[in-house]
């Protein structure tokens, strides 16, 4: 999907004039997962957490009698931050878990490098959201198995097969406490955006 | 959630809340254009900011952090000091993937971490 690559930029009152850059990757998975984990693991910050907050209308179908009602949603997103060079700063964000949260996601990934979708083997079902989700927003991913007490339910072909994902989409496995094994699949993230860069 | 704390903090920035998320990106980097005096005019919350960037620039996402407050009011505070020319603004991650100078960029300094 391209639409969003050639929508027109929204004119801004944010100018420009410092010399760093932000660079973010978004980091999705399922309620304990170890998102939270894996940004402590190389943020050189301990984690916070942002918080946004919508307001809307009620339409939901257990208060149909009552649409009218005005609702706050709030949702919590923790976060990390790499220093690069002093031309640029990488943030790690947390997608908020719960699929009601959709559009938060689209502000997260607006002009991300990628994502990783970390999967939690004994729990595969929560990991169909993100993975179509950036599907269908032409949005870079690697998945990434998280070991649990050094083990994984399933190995990384039968995770390919049961979230159906194509061949070039890598899968890591790796240990979200571990910062070297972080790195490393930040690193193929960011090689796998390249290789879909140039592709395009 | 708490509602009072939500009409609470709105109350702060009123109507203004509305500012546009594409205006101001949660990963903006902002910094202070100056380490001050500044004017008796501005809010406890504006001089609150100010402090959190006088240094080194932070993104609007850990203004929120740090100061409690959603993200639509930490937009809102940045948005009236960058019209006062109180803060530098970054330029922000845009809409697609980042360029490939950028990625492969990254790709060096990931590895060189």
């Amino acid at each position: 999907m391209t639409s969003r690559l050639s929508e027109p930029q929204a004119a801004s009152r944010v100018g420009g004039n410092l010399a760093v850059k932000p660079l973010k990757i978004v980091v999705a998975g399922g309620f304990a997962a170890g998102k939270t984990t894996f940004v402590d693991a190389i943020s050189e910050i301990t984690p916070l957490t942002t918080e946004a907050a919508m307001t809307g209308l009620s339409v939901g179908v257990d208060n149909a009698g009552d649409v009218t009602t005005k609702t706050t949603t709030t949702v919590a997103m923790d976060f990390g931050r790499i220093t690069l060079s002093e031309s640029s700063m990488l943030y790690l964000f947390g997608t908020p878990g719960q699929d009601r949260f959709w559009f938060m996601w689209d502000e997260l990934t607006k002009g991300a490098v990628g994502a990783i979708v970390l999967v939690d083997t004994r729990r595969l079902d929560q990991s169909f959201g993100a993975v179509d989700y950036f599907e269908e927003k032409g949005v870079p991913y690697v998945v990434c198995l998280n070991t649990f007490d050094g083990r994984l339910a399933h190995d990384p072909d039968a995770v390919r097969s049961a979230l159906a994902i194509g061949p070039e989409i890598p899968i890591c496995v790796l240990d979200a406490r571990d910062r070297n094994s972080v790195k490393a699949s930040l690193v193929r993230l960011v090689e796998h955006a390249i290789v879909r860069r140039r592709s395009n | 959630m708490s509602e009072e704390r939500f009409v609470r903090q709105y109350a702060l920035v009123g109507k203004r809340a509305r500012t546009s998320a594409a205006d101001f990106p949660l990963d903006t980097l902002v910094q202070a254009a100056h380490k001050g005096p500044y004017s008796s005019a501005l809010r406890a919350e504006h001089i609150q900011v100010l402090g959190l960037c006088t240094n080194s620039p932070i993104s609007i996402a850990e203004i929120g952090a740090h100061m409690k407050i959603f993200l639509g009011v930490a937009r809102v505070l940045v948005g009236d000091l960058i019209d006062q020319q109180l803060l530098v603004t970054s330029e922000t991650t845009g809409d697609g993937t980042p360029d490939l100078n950028s990625l492969e960029r990254l790709l060096h300094d990931l590895k060189a971490l």
